[in-house]
This record gives C-alpha cells, sequence and structure tokens, in this order.
C-alpha cells in the first residue's frame, strides 16, 4: 500500500510538472476562447439587409394583405402592390431585396425571393414570419390566438411516469456533456497512461523499479496517479467554465429546469468510474505489451473507436433511447459508458437491461486490471519483444517457457 | 533522380506496411459510414414534413382530448390516429401493441397550449417525431377548420432566392443547403487527410533520425534527394487515399436513401480544385513537419510541436458556418490567403460559388510560394541538424543553417 502511494505521488508531480501538462491544461481553453471570440466578431458585423420589399398576392380572394397587419419587424419593411414595383424600387436600391407571395401560396407555400447578394438569415427569418402572419390572419379568430403559440407539449414516459418538456433543451444538452466530459476524462488519463508505460519501459527504468515493488502495485499506482492528473485538468476546466458562466449570467434560474433523481446520478456516476476503469486499465495493458508508444498507437484504436462510436451516432441515441442501436451499444463494455451516460438522463431504461450491462461491465474492468497487472510483469520478462496475444491470455506456464526459450541465459 | 524514387518507392512500401496508416485509411471511412447512416436513419424517421395521410407505415397513434377540440379526424388518417375517452384505456392499447404513442389534451389546452405525449421513446427529436407531427396535424385542422391553411401555418415556405449579379444584371439561383453540405464534406475529408499525411511523414523521419539510420542514408545520398524522396512517396500514397476516400464519399452519397443530393449539381470544377488544394495543403504541411523533425531532436518533441501545425488546417472548419454565411466577409477572405488555412477555407468557399479568379490566383500563387520556401528550408535544416544529432538546434544555428545553400 506504501509502495502504491509513492508511485501515485510521483507520477501525479512528475505529469503536473511536465510543459505538454501546462499547454494542455491552459491552451486548449485559450484556444476555445479565441474560436468563440473571432465567431463572435464575425456575426456582429454580419451582413443584413437593410430594407426588405414585401408584395403580397396571396389576398386577392380573402382581401387578406399583410400590409394591412400592421407588423413589427426587425428589419424595416416596405409593402408593394406589384411586383413591378418592387423590382422598380430594387434597381434604384431603395430595398435590398423583395419577396413575392404569389397568389396560390396557401396551396404550394412557395414564396420567390430577389436579392442582390446572399440573402442573410435574419432576412430569410423575417420573410417567413411575415408569410406566417398571412396565414394566421385567416383562421378563425377564436383559435387564433392559441395557434399564434406553438403546442406546448410534455414528454412522459409510460413505465415511471417521469415528465421532461420537449422544449426543455438543457435536459437533452446534459447528457451529452456527460458523455462528453467522461470522453475528455477518460482519454486524457488514458494517453499519460500509455505513455508512462511505455516511457519508462523504452529507458528501462521498469526493471530496476521491478526489484522494489511488484508489478501490480506499480500498475495501481500508476492508475491512480494519473487518474488523479486527469482528475485535476478537467478540475480546472470545469472551474473555469464555471467562472465563464458565473460572470457572464449570474442569475442561475434557468438550472431549476434541470430535475434528475439523485438515484440517477448515482447511477450515471457508477457508470462513469467503471468505464473509466475499463479504458484506463486496458491502455496500461496495451502499454506494458508493446516497447514503443508507436506499436501502442494501432492496438489502441480499435478500443478508442468502440468506446467513441456512441458520440459519433449521438443523434441516433438521443432521438431513440430505447431503440435497437442504443440497446446494443450498451451491452459492448467499451461502449455501454458513453451510451448509458446519454441515455440515462433522458429515458427509462429497463431495469434488466441496467443489471445485465453493469455485470458484463464490471467482469470486464476486473479481467483487464488483472490483465494489465500480468502483461506488465510478463513484459518484464520479454524485454524488447512484442507480447502475442497467446502470451497475453494463455496460461502462464507456458510463456514463461517461451520466454526462456527465447532467452537461453 | 534514380535515387529519389529508390527512396519514394521504400517509403510507399513502409507505410503500406504499417498498421497505423490502415487503421486511419479505414477507421475514417467507416466512422463516416456509420454517421451517415445514422443521419439518414433519422432523417427517414424524422423528415422535415410530411403530407398528413401519406407517413410511412408506422404504428398507429392515439389520443385523449380532454378539452373537446377534436371534432373530426381527417379521412385519410382515420387508421392512423385513434381516439380514447380516457388516459387508462390509451394506455391499454399502447400495451396491446396497438398504438406506439399517445397524446393528451390537456382541458385548458385553449389557454395553456398544454399537450402531453406518452410514449416508452423519449427523445431529443420527439418534437417532431412521424406521430407528434401527425397529431398535430390533425389538431390543427381542427382548430383552422382546413387542413390546407393548417399545412401552411406549420410547414416552413419553400423559398426560392434569385441573386441578380449587380454588375451584369445576370440571376443565378441562391445554392441550397445540400451543394454547401458536399463541400462541407469535400473540406472535411481535406482537412483530415492532409493532418494524417503530415503525421505520417513526421513520424517517417523522426523514426528514423532517433534511430540514426538516417546517418548511413546520408552517406550515399544527398540530403535533398532524401527529402525529395520520402515527399514524394508518401505525397504518392496520401494521395491515392484521398482519392480513394473522396471516390467512397461519392458512392456514400450516391447512394440511395442515405442522402437526398443530386451529385450531377456538383460541378466538375469543384473536384478538380478539391485535388490541387489537396496536393498543395499536403506539399505544405509535409515541408513544415520535415523541418519540425530535422529541428526537434526526438518523436516526441516534433511531435509536440506538430499540433501547432495542423491546427490552423483544420480551424476553418470550426468557422464553417461563419464562412458559408458569409463567404465573402473578411474572415473568408483572410483565411484564404493564409496558406496553411487556404486549402480548407477555400473548400468551403467554393461550393457557395463566391470565389473571385483573381482571389483563387493569389491564394494559389501564396501556397505555392509557401510550399516552396519550406521544401527548401526542410533540405538546408535537415542537412545542418544531422551533424548536430542529439543536442537541440539553437535559433541561431537554425538561422545560419537556412541561409548557407
Amino acid at each position: 500500500m506504501k509502495n502504491i502511494l509513492m508511485i501515485l505521488r510521483f507520477e501525479y508531480l512528475r505529469q503536473i510538472r511536465r510543459r505538454s501538462f501546462l499547454f494542455t491544461v491552459l491552451g486548449v481553453p485559450l484556444l476555445i476562447g479565441m474560436v468563440f471570440g473571432i465567431i463572435v466578431l464575425v456575426s456582429m458585423n454580419v451582413h443584413a439587409e437593410q430594407k426588405i420589399g414585401i408584395v403580397d398576392l396571396s389576398g386577392d380572394s380573402t382581401g387578406i394583405n399583410v400590409s394591412m397587419l400592421d407588423l413589427d419587424t426587425v428589419i424595416p419593411v416596405t409593402y408593394f402592390d406589384t411586383e413591378a414595383a418592387a423590382q422598380a424600387a430594387f434597381e434604384a436600391r431603395g430595398v435590398d431585396a423583395y419577396a413575392v407571395i404569389p397568389a396560390d401560396y396557401i396551396t404550394t407555400g412557395r414564396i420567390a425571393v430577389t436579392t442582390r447578394e446572399h440573402l442573410s438569415d435574419a432576412g430569410r427569418n423575417e420573410i417567413e414570419a411575415i408569410a406566417h402572419a398571412g396565414v394566421l390572419a385567416r383562421v378563425p379568430p377564436d383559435a387564433r390566438a392559441r395557434l399564434a403559440e406553438p403546442m406546448h407539449l410534455t414528454l412522459r414516459s409510460p413505465e415511471s411516469g417521469r415528465e421532461i418538456e420537449a422544449d426543455n433543451f438543457l435536459m437533452f444538452l446534459l447528457p451529452y456533456l456527460f458523455a462528453l466530459l467522461f470522453t475528455l476524462t477518460t482519454f486524457m488519463t488514458s494517453g499519460y497512461l500509455l505513455q508512462a508505460v511505455t516511457e519508462e519501459k523504452e529507458e528501462r527504468i521498469v526493471e530496476i523499479l521491478a526489484t522494489t515493488v511488484a508489478p501490480h502495485e506499480l500498475m495501481a499506482g500508476k492508475i491512480l496517479g494519473l487518474s488523479a492528473v486527469g482528475l485535476t485538468q478537467m478540475g480546472i476546466w470545469i472551474g473555469l467554465v464555471v467562472i465563464v458562466v458565473l460572470s457572464l449570467s449570474p442569475d442561475l434560474s434557468w438550472l431549476a429546469q434541470v430535475h434528475l433523481p439523485l438515484s440517477l446520478l448515482l447511477l450515471a456516476l457508477l457508470y462513469f468510474v467503471l468505464g473509466y476503469l475499463l479504458i484506463c486499465s486496458c491502455y496500461a495493458a496495451i502499454g506494458a505489451s508493446v516497447t514503443t508508444p508507436q506499436e501502442a498507437q494501432p492496438l489502441v484504436a480499435p478500443i478508442s473507436m468502440l468506446a467513441l462510436s456512441p458520440l459519433f451516432l449521438v443523434v441516433v441515441i438521443l432521438a431513440q433511447p430505447n431503440g435497437m442501436l442504443a440497446t446494443i451499444l450498451s451491452f459492448i463494455p467499451f461502449s455501454a459508458p458513453v451510451t448509458m451516460l446519454l441515455r440515462l438522463p433522458i429515458a427509462d431504461v429497463p431495469s434488466w437491461e441496467i443489471v445485465v450491462n453493469l455485470l458484463v461491465l464490471t467482469i470486464f474492468v476486473y479481467g483487464a486490471m488483472v490483465l494489465a497487472g500480468r502483461v506488465m510483469r510478463l513484459g518484464l520478462l520479454n524485454y524488447g519483444k512484442r507480447l502475442s496475444l497467446r502470451e497475453m491470455f494463455g496460461r502462464e506456464q507456458r510463456v514463461s517457457r517461451a520466454a526462456a526459450k527465447v532467452d537461453p541465459l | 533522380m534514380n535515387l529519389v524514387m529508390i527512396i519514394a518507392w521504400r517509403e510507399i512500401t513502409t507505410l503500406l506496411r504499417r498498421a497505423s496508416f490502415w487503421i486511419a485509411a479505414l477507421g475514417g471511412p467507416l466512422v463516416a459510414i456509420a454517421m451517415l447512416l445514422g443521419i439518414g436513419y433519422v432523417g427517414r424517421q424524422f423528415g422535415d414534413q410530411t403530407t398528413p395521410g401519406q407517413t410511412n407505415a408506422g404504428p398507429a397513434t392515439g389520443f385523449v382530448d380532454k378539452a373537446g377540440v377534436i371534432r373530426s379526424i381527417p379521412t385519410a388518417d382515420r387508421a392512423l390516429v385513434l381516439p380514447f375517452q380516457t388516459e387508462d384505456e390509451a394506455s391499454a392499447a399502447m400495451r396491446a401493441g396497438r398504438i406506439g404513442s399517445f397524446f393528451i389534451v390537456a382541458p385548458d389546452y385553449m389557454k395553456s397550449g398544454q399537450v402531453t405525449r406518452v410514449s416508452p421513446q423519449v427523445g431529443i427529436l420527439s418534437d417532431s417525431a412521424q406521430d407528434t407531427r401527425l397529431f398535430q396535424a390533425v389538431l390543427d385542422t381542427n382548430l383552422v377548420g382546413d387542413a390546407q391553411l393548417a399545412r401552411r401555418l406549420t410547414d416552413t415556405p419553400d423559398m426560392q432566392v434569385h441573386v441578380v449579379n449587380p454588375t451584369n444584371g445576370t440571376t443565378t439561383t441562391q445554392p441550397s443547403s445540400p451543394f454547401s453540405g458536399i463541400s462541407y464534406g469535400l473540406a472535411l475529408i481535406l482537412a483530415i487527410s492532409i493532418a494524417n499525411g503530415g503525421g505520417q511523414l513526421l513520424q517517417a523521419v523522426a523514426e528514423e533520425k532517433e534511430n540514426r539510420t538516417i546517418e548511413i542514408l546520408l552517406t550515399s545520398a544527398p540530403s535533398w534527394k532524401i527529402m525529395a524522396g520520402k515527399l514524394l512517396g508518401l505525397s504518392t500514397v496520401v494521395l491515392i487515399q484521398f482519392l480513394a476516400w473522396l471516390v467512397i464519399a461519392r458512392l456514400l452519397i450516391g447512394a440511395q436513401g442515405l442522402m437526398q443530393v443530386d451529385v450531377g449539381s456538383v460541378p466538375v470544377f469543384l473536384w478538380l480544385w478539391v485535388v490541387i488544394y489537396y496536393l498543395l495543403g499536403f506539399l505544405l504541411l509535409g515541408g513544415l513537419m520535415l523541418v519540425l523533425a530535422s529541428v526537434g531532436a526526438s518523436m516526441r518533441e516534433s511531435g509536440q510541436f506538430s499540433g501547432l501545425m495542423t491546427i490552423p488546417v483544420v480551424a476553418p472548419l470550426w468557422f464553417s458556418a461563419s464562412i458559408v454565411e458569409n463567404p465573402s466577409g473578411w474572415l473568408a477572405r483572410g483565411l484564404s490567403l493564409f496558406p496553411l488555412t487556404a486549402p480548407v477555407t477555400m473548400m468551403l468557399r467554393l461550393g457557395q460559388g463566391a470565389v473571385a479568379p483573381w482571389e483563387l490566383a493569389v491564394s494559389l500563387g501564396l501556397l505555392a510560394l509557401s510550399v516552396l520556401g519550406a521544401i527548401v528550408a526542410a533540405a538546408r535544416l535537415f542537412r545542418a541538424s544531422t551533424l548536430l544529432t542529439g543536442t537541440k538546434p539553437t535559433p541561431v544555428a537554425i538561422w545560419r543553417a537556412l541561409r548557407s545553400t
């Protein structure tokens, strides 16, 4: 235990003092801040029409014309009676763009817009809003107020009776943020782990270490120490985000929109920890089985691919959290953590499913940790040689004999 | 020349034997296929607009109308939207599999607009799922009294934008979004492929430097030939890989039902520019990577800085929204002049058809010049640095090496 703590402390301090650590911790937020800054700057002086012309020909039979509605508009609007008048104003540069709502608009839904440049989003939205107001004016007066506002939809799960407002975007953003946080922390730590293990093997320090500590202690110390590094980094980033959010909007009333039962949070935490341990142990095992970091790349790629796949398919999973794809991904140990983090906050995941996939995940975590310790020991005996799969998973005696054959001394 | 070819050939064969190359070459398209299939699937399930009565054959939906607003169901929808008297009845029907979901219209619906959807599938797009749209159409039709008017109220107008050229008065139609989707896809492939190729090149050189094979090589070939051979070999492989990705992308886009995009609408010139910008972009990043490999003492050290070179190549993708929205703004123009960002930025802009010929010429000229500069610098530094193996060159030494001929 004392040894594990010592290795933990050593690894933690060594990584924290590295230049590349500082670079990542400060550089990434700085880069993101810069990108946001430029986007904000660009969107501030984005081109938009100064004045828009509207020709409404759809009112011929009903007598309703958008020009009579006295609408509030963002971009100033001039109404014309005929297309020719609008065109003349456009050519004289009285308007930057004009839209013609044709006589058959109610049946076809088509609007023709003429502009000098690209039609801006603001211009497009305004024309849509005006056309909408024209349609609304034809609706019976008693239903008009209701139809002017969108339907207020609440989504209810039949089993638990949990309800989510369909427009509560925070509830849908949250699972995504959870999953992203998990992925970032996990891959950061496992990257450090892979590097630390292969580096020591390359420099052959590990053999000196092995004379004083047991290989599994060495592994445990490294995994814990580097996890602490990953969590520190995450903590700093989360702290920065909180500071930015607080300074931008001190009013925190929007937090009330988030309603997550405690049991759910605990379950999410469990998936987080198990997934973290699984991927870190696998990376450590791979790091111990190869001789250089380059060799490790192709071996870790399938694992990271599988673990990241739910993020690539996030749209499908968030749209149908109990669909077939989401269910399948939840049963594969490597993709289970991210998938479940995405599903849990919004969907009613059947309890048997949670039990079974937690069980599978736990078995895999245990297996990976045992494997990591074992590979570390075998890797020491087989210096300069990559371990084959048979050696990693096979019975130990056979491995030692194989090792003896390679090196008769 | 012969030496260059030998080195190029060796580079090609080693690269093809490297597992990491194949993972990148095959992994990228695999991820793309998975994402496209996923998006295509969601697109089919949650399309933008539906005509009531013309939905795909899915399970029917039900409703419990506590506000008494639904007086009749349009004939076409009667099999798909079933009325129930109570919530229990509807729940029972859902358990029996007769309906996939049901809606409860609150008693004060006219005031609050409150509707509850009960379904085992609660997801981010539930408010635009087929059953929701179908039920909303029925509800709106009852409120409005006319199906067509109700539809016009919910659907976004189909806008056709004509852009009049102020100088000659010609009219063109503003490209609709699928087309810019293709140019975004091309820019993405370009960015990933250039960055990946640069990384492979860095690894190839740094590795040889680290295990000191390079010194033996230098006894039989001059440094510039080694550089040229490596660059040639890698660009051949990476270009083939890139073209293969393009073909896969084209097949994917063309595959029925995945995306409703008319590939024929992509002009030939765009495909041509993609290849030109790709080659120049790769040569530039490759040259810079060679510089890094020469300056850095070890693989790890060079690797740390390579990220700095790759970021500008990928960066225009972060601003893609701004560039596409405003293709002739100062950001788009500036990024297309800076050589490292030019390839990806130009791909995004060319898709919008908003690039003046002089801009294209200037951007290509600057890019070509910097390619030349990077390769010359790499060759000079390479020679100087092999003489200084193990030490980290000082800025003065780097400067001196750059000036030597």
